[in-house]
């Protein structure tokens, strides 16, 4: 049990290390918040009193605390250009992104698991030279250019899914939202599964050589037998590989909302970082880091209840 | 010794985008910047090879002043990622123990931020362009190097001809010029070209996401940003930089492995 709360004290320590950076990032600026909303050629009167109203004109680490802590109360301010509640605008834009983010490592995990075992099992026919060149392609291409490819010849030449946007009524319309999240998931999950399936392929070729396999070939299983009793100790390092990658898919759900116009909270920050939108820009950094150290802490718990090996380190 | 056909494949496909990048650089068919609003969306022709994009411009035109900007951001991040990954590479590999546990640990930390995430909170703080995505691109991929810079020193210092060289008297900076760094150039010309590879995918997609270059420098990212929108007009449009994108990096990666191959033949 301590293994857990030492777990969650890393994931605390790193959620709270990464947003006090970006935080300070954000207002060591030459220009602060305050001229970012009222340009340069306001009144310095008009920018004090905008100041003292956002605290600016408060220590770093005060306005760090005051911000956290009114963060944690779900009160994340409100847009500096709109003036909407971020935190409500936050809320709405996950309902797009981790379903996103959640059918895509799933697939990828599924699809290693899968693909590594099998192009383990047959190493010198075409099936595995095919299988090759995917993962050589997903390592090698960019999520922008694989998810432009995709919208060419699936939404443009085979007309059989739409090319990007989501439907107004959102997860009500259900079917046409399924099928609007069917190519990014395709696009975000490829490029993860080609990293995943070289790790699960060379897991389940040292199971290959292993003692354990040859017994349960003696005991007259056959190879795709003998191989998927590894499941569990393949599934093991993929998942610690995929928590090192989280943050790498968050930043390529980023880039897939962006081709396929998905209004999910990656289309949103690469929208306020344009705008400048500080505030915006420091709530939707702050979910995503929370979401990549609740996966790594999840990921970890979940490695050490798979691989009772892992209990005791 | 008998050349891969990686390496061979690999300086062929760089070697030709680089030679479009310096000829874009003094000379194309058109001025890529010359908007024509009477032949928009042209298919292939004599006048223009690869057809002209939505605002009457000429596609190769854009593609060849594009491939400068993205081959240069490339090479510069390239040259950031190395300059500073192999001195701090290099320090942690001559500095004490627990000098070197503290390097390590602050790299190891470093490596969970890719490329991407670190420009795109870069460009939050000052705002796009390419400046800005070459340092955070060169920045992001130099604690790799350093990585493997550290491990591949520390294993040339302990190496016998070293241990000699000290006591023939040599001192560190001679140690290091003469024989750390010679015998890391395998080591540094195989990670540059990783590290080029990825430099020109998230150069590619930081100016698509409007977060690099910005207008009106032609890019590849760029170029697909501003066709995408006519995709079902014409899908070939962004088709030419995502080809040429794709194309840089797997020749890339193909100089890499080339270059692996080359400096070990034990490999193949």
């Amino acid at each position: 049990m301590s293994g857990v709360l030492r777990r969650l004290a890393v994931s605390g320590a790193g959620i709270l290390g990464s947003t006090f950076f970006v935080f300070a990032l954000l207002r060591v600026l030459p220009g602060d918040l305050a001229t970012a909303k009222l340009g340069t050629d306001a009144t310095p009167e008009a920018l004090q009193r905008l100041r003292s109203e956002y605290g600016l004109d408060k220590p770093l680490f005060t306005q760090y605390v005051q911000w956290l802590g009114n963060a944690m109360r779900g009160d994340f301010g409100s847009s500096l250009m709109s003036g909407s509640d971020v935190g409500s605008d936050i809320v709405s834009r996950l309902d797009v992104t981790l379903p996103l983010i959640v059918a895509s490592s799933l697939l990828a995990v599924m699809a290693a698991l899968w693909l590594g075992q099998r192009s383990a099992l047959q190493r010198s026919n075409w099936k595995s030279v095919v299988l090759t060149l995917a993962s050589q392609i997903g390592l090698a291409i960019p999520i922008v250019v694989l998810g432009i490819v995709a919208v060419v010849i699936f939404a443009v030449w085979l007309r059989i899914l739409p090319a990007g946007g989501f439907p107004v009524d959102g997860w009500r319309a259900t079917g046409s939202a399924i099928r609007s999240l069917v190519l990014p998931v395709a696009v975000l999950s490829l490029s993860q599964a080609a990293m995943l399936t070289r790790f699960a392929r060379s897991e389940a070729l040292d199971f290959i050589a292993s003692d354990t396999y040859r017994t349960a070939r003696a005991t007259g299983m056959t190879k795709p037998q003998s191989i998927s009793t590894a499941r569990r100790l393949l599934l093991v390092p993929v998942l610690g590989v995929l928590a090192l990658q989280i943050s790498t898919l968050i930043v390529g759900a980023v880039v897939v909302e962006n081709v396929f116009a998905l209004p999910g909270l990656g289309a949103m920050l690469v929208r306020d970082i344009a705008a400048r939108d500080y505030l915006k820009v420091q709530g939707s950094l702050l979910v995503v880091t929370t979401i990549v150290f609740t996966v790594q802490f999840a990921t970890g718990v979940l490695q050490e209840r798979l691989d009772p090996r892992r209990r005791t380190t | 010794m008998k050349r891969s056909p990686s390496l061979v494949a690999g300086v062929v496909i760089i070697g030709a985008l680089s030679g479009m990048a310096f000829l874009g650089n003094i000379w194309t068919p058109y001025d890529p910047t010359t908007v024509n609003s009477t032949n928009v969306f042209d298919p292939f022709s004599w006048q223009h090879l690869l057809g002209t994009d939505q605002l009457g411009r000429d596609v190769l035109s854009i593609l060849m002043a594009g491939s400068r900007t993205s081959l240069a951001a490339a090479a510069a991040a390239v040259i950031i990622a190395m300059a500073l990954g192999l001195s701090v590479g290099i320090l942690a590999a001559t500095v004490s123990r627990r000098a070197d546990d503290f390097i390590t640990a602050t790299l190891a930390i470093g490596l969970a931020f890719p490329a991407l995430l670190v420009a795109l909170i870069l460009a939050a703080t000052y705002g796009p362009s390419t400046e800005i995505a070459i340092v955070a691109i060169g920045l992001a991929t130099s604690t790799s190097v350093a990585l493997v810079t550290r491990s591949e020193a520390r294993r040339i210092l302990g190496t016998s001809y070293v241990i000699a060289a000290r006591y023939a008297g040599a001192n560190t900076t001679e140690v290091i010029r003469r024989h750390v760094l010679r015998n890391l150039l395998p080591s540094i010309t195989v990670q540059a070209s990783g590290v080029a590879s990825i430099a020109i995918a998230a150069e590619a997609t930081l100016s698509y996401l409007g977060l690099g270059t910005t207008p009106p420098h032609p890019s590849w990212g760029r170029m697909l940003a501003s066709t995408q929108q006519y995709i079902l007009v014409t899908p070939l449009l962004p088709l030419w930089p995502a080809l040429v994108i794709a194309l840089a990096i797997y020749g890339c990666n193909l100089l890499g492995d080339g270059l692996r191959e080359y400096f070990d033949p034990t490999l193949t």
